[in-house]
């Protein structure tokens, strides 16, 4: 599949604001919380035969059906060790009224990040494409990586990798 | 006000100063009021009214024109005058000055400077919207109207329904500022209001100038959403000259042969206003028609509000049809529970009728627009041909109505074009000179039918075994029956989709076509006899809110298949199956070969059967598609509602949508069709080439 | 002050309905032919009628008629809305009982007139 799930706009904006934080591969990210739909527990996905590779299937939300993107696959991480745990939950997103599912490892808080504690994207060392990321916040001593979940969720800028 | 007399009126025209647009508006109320007086003698009061009409007429008053138009006023006013003062004295039919049998928008005026459809700022775009819906209906209506004039040239109340849209459109776009189509619809107006009234004939050029004025319109009203969002798009070429043709319909060109009257041959049409009196005259009747609009109040609901509601619907069913399943429930010593779940079971049976019926439409909107593409088609092929239509009112779920369009397009297509033979052919063959396409709607259970049946030569197997064989997609059709033959028609890359481009405005081959009615659980059979014609039929599920579904398990996936696409399912004998060379796995069974096709290689399911004997068979398919798919085990049949799977995955090629099963997982659809095609594809049926 | 607008056009009734409220009337009933219009009538609480021409069933001129034949409909005002101003129309027009018309399209001050005008001669009458 070439067509990317949602197009990515090229936008100027402030970044403060409250993050939804989570776990992935032992490192801290976040998503602004206005693209954050709900959080649901792990459920039977069902895989889509032919579908992109990091869909790893579908769920059932109320009744409606929608996909789920394995985040670990989307960063070309490999598969958790230590396989799927009580803890392992998926965000709901809710990106230009498309809402789509992403699985982490497990959900930390939701805080407040400061403008001022907000850096640039580095543009290397990083095992996140860092396309994906609209900045790196520094508090507290712990580093979080922002995402961009427009850009998460553009595929075709997978498919070209 | 019984005091009023003449002479008040006369009072408040010596007060009409130029440009004093308030103290004519006060004249002509006056002038009204005597109108109405009945004590007024009765060419009085017709010289009063043609001096209001005058005054009603605002391109009288225009700039320089306004001394003109009072010294018309005025004159009128006189003719009034004198017959007062002579009493019952017999005074000659008063000389008044021409009036103006119309007012004529200023809008039309308007346009002559500017050749865009431009909306001015200040519009009220809700009622915009509002007028684009009803513009289309109005000039739908017309449409149908103007088919049923075909036959029927005298029918008065079709006369009045393309009136009325013209009308309509004229008064209703006025309001809005649209002055182009105001200005457009009143010339179309102008000519009806003539056939109306018996002045003018509904033959010779004037039918099809009215079918290119709703065109025209069609057009118009289509451009307006461009407009509104600031792009005024250019009014077309045709937009001047068919607006002078409209108010000179006898002047027009010499009339093109008619499609459907040009029996016997067209005669000299002479120009249509001398032959008038000839022509009956046209009744007014009693409306009968369609177009009538209902006594009982409607609402208006957004669709997708019916969709959603149509849907929970179909869960519901799906959870109660569970619920009665229940091993509880079933229990015999639970006699009240089971009495109060059949009782619960009913209601929601009667509430999933009703909900499906909301979204019910009829056939009709679909079937009108053939009407008119057999016409121009037969016109340009110089082919006589009559279409009737039986069952328009077959009710479909509204999604379907839509998906219709395109299928039906390429079938009337191929029964002009290919079917019915010219005239002279089929004078040749002992046939009316006149040929008959009839499509023929019903309703079977819980399908439905669209039959279109042509009386002209037949399927040809002999030119459609070249064409094919010149496409490549056969080498040979020696062993193909009849029917295999024929649906060769509907193989990718046999139509072309240049053929329907010119008259649908949109290009889908035959193949697509198929491919969506397959999608929809459709599916399409064509017979024919050489010489006789031919029938297409299209059958459908009337809705596609529920679908009755087989669940199959392939390894630990769980897969839903159509039950109406099912033939049957078998195990095969071992020996039943073997391997044609370069064809993959065929199995021979009642009498037939089939090509298999492992559904876990397809859908890359691991886990599975690999064992032909071990698993179950299931044929799918028609035709030359006939196809065995392998799958591990029939779990049980499920009514299940289709869900897409979302945008963000879009279409997934093989399946054709997810649903919730039972236990509240997701199970994917089998797109059949899609799965047979792509496995034809391959050399050896061994799976489905990810996109 | 209740008025019945009668149109086939869902978007002209629109059109009156907002030009009414404009000029201060906000009590209106709507009807989309002649024979809904008759039965709204005759529920009885209207006060003035603004009635299109051209209908399709019943005219507006024959619902004027039908509104004229009733006993409750000698004198309610009716004003037609119409695109036609020629000497047979208006003879025609007040024949039927209409006791004036509009012509389209028309601002919200002319509708504001044209009532002013017949509701001062019903008045006087």
């Amino acid at each position: 599949m070439t067509a990317p799930l949602v197009e990515s706009p090229a936008t100027t904006r402030t970044l403060g604001g409250k993050y939804l934080t989570f776990v992935l591969a032992n490192e801290e990210y976040a998503f602004e919380i206005l693209t954050v739909h709900e959080i649901i527990g792990i459920m039977a996905v069902t895989p889509v035969p032919h579908s992109h590779p990091v869909i790893r299937g579908v769920v059932n939300l109320r009744g409606k059906v929608i996909p789920i993107v394995d985040l670990r696959r989307r960063f070309n991480m490999t598969p958790p060790p230590e396989g799927e745990t009580p803890e392992t939950c998926i965000i709901v997103l809710n990106v230009r009224n498309l809402l789509v599912g992403i699985a982490v490892d497990a959900v930390s808080e939701v805080r407040m990040i400061n403008e001022a504690e907000i850096e640039p994207p580095p543009s290397f060392g990083s095992d996140v494409d860092t396309s994906c990321l609209l900045g790196v916040a520094n508090s507290e001593g712990k580093v979080r990586m922002l995402l961009d979940a427009d850009k998460v969720l553009a595929l075709d800028v997978i498919a070209t990798l | 006000m019984a005091t009023l007399t003449i002479d008040d009126a006369i009072a408040a025209f010596v007060a009409c100063e130029p440009g004093d647009e308030a103290a004519r508006r006060k004249l002509r109320e006056r002038l009204w009021t005597l109108v109405a007086d009945r004590s007024l003698a009765s060419p009085i009061r017709t010289a009063l009214a043609d001096a209001i009409a005058v005054l009603d007429d605002p391109a009288e008053f225009k700039g320089a024109k306004e001394a003109d138009g009072l010294e018309k006023v005025r004159q009128a006013l006189e003719v009034a005058v004198d017959h007062a003062e002579c009493g019952d004295r017999a005074v000659s039919e008063p000389e008044v000055p021409s009036v103006p049998k119309e007012f004529v928008p200023e809008a039309a005026v308007a346009r002559a400077s500017t050749m865009l459809l431009a909306i001015p700022d200040d519009a009220d775009r809700s009622l915009i919207e509002d007028f684009i819906a009803e513009a289309r209906e109005y000039l739908e209506g017309a449409e149908a109207a103007l088919l049923r004039l075909e036959s029927a040239p005298d029918d008065g109340e079709a006369i009045n329904d393309v009136f009325r849209a013209f009308h309509t459109i004229k008064g209703t776009s006025s309001f809005l500022g649209l002055s182009a189509i105001a200005g457009f619809a009143h010339h179309a107006e102008d000519m009806l209001d003539r056939v109306r009234a018996g002045e003018l004939a509904f033959a010779g050029q004037v039918p099809e100038l009215s079918f290119r004025a709703v065109d025209l319109l069609k057009t118009l009203v289509a451009a307006i959403p461009q407009a509104l969002a600031g792009h005024a798009p250019e009014l077309p070429d045709e937009y001047e000259p068919l607006s002078h043709a409209l108010s000179h319909p006898e002047e027009a060109a010499a009339p093109r042969a008619r499609t459907v009257e040009s029996e016997g041959g067209s005669a000299p049409e002479p120009s249509a206003a001398d032959h008038a009196p000839d022509h009956a005259p046209v009744v007014m009747r009693a409306g009968t028609a369609a177009s009538v609009p209902t006594a009982d109040p409607l609402v208006k609901v957004r669709t997708d509000k019916l969709d959603r509601l149509v849907e929970m619907v179909g869960e519901l069913v799906i959870a109660q049809t569970m619920l009665v399943q229940d091993g509880v429930v079933r229990d015999a010593s639970n006699h009240h529970l089971a009495q109060k779940v059949r009782h619960a079971d009913k209601i929601v049976r009667e509430l999933q009728d009703l909900s499906l019926g909301l979204r019910m439409v009829p056939l009709k909107g679909a079937i009108t627009k053939l009407a008119r593409v057999v016409r121009d088609l037969a016109t340009r092929s110089g082919k006589q041909i009559t279409f009737t239509v039986a069952g328009e009112d077959t009710e479909v779920d509204r999604t379907l109505v839509d998906l219709l369009a395109d299928p039906l397009l390429h079938m009337v297509r191929n029964a002009v074009d290919h079917g019915i033979e010219t005239p002279s052919e089929r004078l040749k063959a002992g046939k009316p000179a006149m040929g008959t396409v009839r499509l023929e709607a019903s309703q079977a259970g819980d399908r439905v039918l669209v039959k279109l049946i042509d009386d002209g030569r037949g399927l040809q197997r002999d030119k459609i075994v070249a064409k094919a064989i010149e496409k490549g997609i056969i080498t040979s059709a020696e062993s193909m029956s009849d029917t295999e033959v024929f649906d060769l028609i509907f193989a990718p890359g046999f139509s072309t989709a240049e053929q329907v481009t010119e008259v649908s405005g949109r290009g889908v081959g035959m193949d697509v076509v198929r491919r969506n009615l397959m999608a929809m659980r459709g599916r399409t059979v064509i017979s024919s006899k050489a010489g006789k014609g031919s029938v297409f039929t299209i059958e459908l599920p009337l809705t596609l809110a529920i679908t009755d579904g087989m669940i199959v398990r392939v390894g630990a996936e769980r897969f839903i298949v159509p039950t109406a696409q099912i033939r049957r399912c078998f195990r095969p004998e071992p020996s039943a199956v073997f391997t044609a060379q370069g064809k993959g796995e065929m199995v021979q069974t009642a009498g037939e070969v089939l090509p298999v096709v492992r559904l876990h290689r397809a859908l890359r399911v691991v886990g599975a059967q690999e064992g032909v004997d071990q698993g179950i068979l299931m044929v799918v398919g028609d035709g030359n598609n006939r196809t065995a798919f392998l799958v591990d085990e029939l779990l049980g049949q499920q009514q299940v509602v289709a869900k897409p799977l979302g945008d963000a995955i879009g279409r997934v090629q093989g399946l054709t949508g997810g649903a919730i099963l039972g236990d509240g997982r997701v199970g994917l659809i089998l797109d059949v069709d899609e799965l047979v095609v792509a496995s034809r594809g391959t050399s050896s049926a061994t799976g489905v080439q990810a996109a | 002050m209740r008025f019945l607008v009668v149109d086939d056009s869902a978007t002209m009734r629109r059109i009156i309905v907002n030009s009414l409220d404009r000029i201060g009337y906000q009590d209106v009933v709507e009807a989309d032919d002649g024979a809904s219009a008759l039965s709204k009538f005759a529920e009885g609480g209207i006060n003035f009628i603004i009635t299109d021409w051209n209908m399709p069933q019943m005219s507006g001129l024959d619902f004027a008629r039908n509104v004229r034949a009733r006993a409750d409909g000698a004198s309610t005002p009716i004003l037609m809305v119409t695109t036609r101003s020629a000497r047979e129309d208006i003879l025609a027009a007040v024949e039927a009982g209409v006791n004036n018309y509009v012509l389209k399209p028309f601002t919200p001050p002319v509708l504001k007139e044209k009532i002013d005008a017949v509701l001062s001669v019903s008045a006087a009458a």
